[in-house]
């Protein structure tokens, strides 16, 4: 038994560095191009996992595949909820949604949007093909220029928040371990207790 | 893998599930007595530490369940060692849900509490390195056990999640071959070392052939359980 306690500890302090398990979807929008990636919490990509981006009315608007990073991209042709759901394909999904709110007021045309090749790695292609006419440029492209600009810039952050807001800390892991042992510890008092007082 | 999140499942899954374990727990009760509880809360704690730890397989990353091994040490009390590292695992990391919790814990203690009173019997009667092999053989088929019961909850709540037969055998053939070598030593050595911890399930844990003969004649005195006295508290 206090093999098996040790080996738990081992086991405890080991998964600090250890890959996590649970898998998640980071996903930004940048323009009108839904761009993100899938991946498991402490480390790992879903590789070529099954990619759907859905309408606010459940309907397919993308079907793709993960590429080795774990990454998807998509060009929205309209604005809506759009909520993209990663299934590896034995158990594992993750959904993420980008509310219609995020997107610029109304959206620039593109009659030619169609989905972008899955792992366009290059976040600042978004910001190349946003129209620019020079000096002739409207309020409304300048405002989307600078949304694209800024969700550029912002993505890095909101990665990060979202890396951290996933990671594993050590204290929950030992708080957890800990809580079995307080609830073994209650359960043993309470049969003593009751045996005790029976006998 | 095995931690199906909130939001996917269909009600009648869940409502199944939740049954199914709500009814192991209390089946489970009535094993709980001084030498299980310890064993119990350790290997639970074990459960829910290696639970965290996944390894990337292909698409997809999976981790150790040791339900095999968990269901021949602990007989019925697999199910609050599960219930209760589940319970932690979703309230601290978000891994799994608290909605899913029933039919997480029937897909991981379910087959480990199946393979776990089918292969006991052999263990307890086997030489350490036999012991070892059949441990190994449970713990690969009750990995096997939640796969199928994965992949069926999610097949029964919604087609667009059917897992891919193709993809779940190529990720749990590994965590079978895993589980089962670390199942296989871990047995060798109790089997060596601490052959009566392989053996409580007919001293102290109450299996459950005698759990039934308890039932059916209340009035003989068993030993083994704890009388509960409703007024001690």
């Amino acid at each position: 038994m206090r093999l098996l306690l040790f080996v738990a500890v081992l086991l405890g302090f080991s998964a600090t560095c250890a890959h996590a398990h649970k898998l998640k979807v980071f996903a930004t929008l940048e323009g009108q191009t839904i761009s993100g990636y899938g991946f498991f919490i402490g480390g790992g990509r879903p590789n070529g996992a099954e990619v759907v981006i859905k309408d606010k009315s459940a309907r397919d608007v993308y079907h793709g595949k993960t590429d080795a990073r774990g990454g998807f991209s998509f060009k929205t042709t309209g604005t809506s909820d759009y909520t993209i759901v990663v299934n590896t394909g034995e158990g594992h999904i993750a959904k993420a949604l980008i509310e219609a709110n995020r997107f610029s007021s109304p959206p620039a045309p593109s009659p030619t949007a169609e989905p972008t090749p899955v792992g366009d790695g290059d976040p600042g292609s978004a910001a190349q093909a946003a129209p620019t006419n020079g000096n002739d440029a409207s309020e409304a492209e300048i405002q989307q220029i600078v949304e694209i600009a800024v969700a550029h810039q912002v993505r890095p952050l909101l990665e990060k928040i979202e890396a951290l807001d996933s990671r594993l800390r050590l204290a929950d892991i030992v708080a957890g371990i800990c809580m079995i042992i307080g609830l073994g510890g209650i359960g043993l008092w309470a049969t003593s207790r009751g045996s005790g007082k029976s006998r | 893998m095995a931690h199906i999140p909130d939001g996917l499942l269909s009600i009648p899954v869940l409502l199944g599930g939740a049954v199914a374990t709500a009814g192991g727990l209390a089946w489970a009760m009535r094993s709980l007595n001084e030498e299980t509880i310890p064993r119990t809360a350790v290997l639970s704690a074990m459960f829910f530490v290696s639970s965290l730890i996944a390894v990337p397989v292909g698409p997809s990353s999976v981790h150790l369940m040791l339900s095999g091994l968990m269901g021949l040490l602990l007989g019925p009390m697999i199910v609050p060692a599960v219930f209760i590292a589940l319970i932690l695992q979703a309230a601290m990391f978000g891994f799994g849900g608290l909605t899913t919790l029933g039919i997480n814990t029937l897909n991981i203690a379910g087959p480990g509490l199946l393979m776990g009173a089918m292969f006991a019997p052999f263990v307890q009667r086997a030489a350490p390195s036999r012991a070892g092999l059949i441990g190994g053989f449970c713990a690969a088929l009750a990995v096997a056990g939640t796969g199928v019961g994965v992949a069926a909850s999610l097949a029964l709540s919604s087609s667009d999640y059917t897992p891919s037969a193709k993809i779940i055998i190529a990720t749990y053939i590994p965590l079978m071959a895993v589980e089962a070598v670390i199942a296989g030593l871990a047995i060798t050595f109790l089997k060596r070392v601490k052959p009566e911890a392989l053996t409580l399930r007919h001293s102290s844990i109450t299996p459950l052939r005698v759990s039934q003969t308890t039932f059916d004649k209340p009035s003989t005195p068993d030993a083994n359980s704890i009388p509960v006295d409703q007024n001690a508290l």
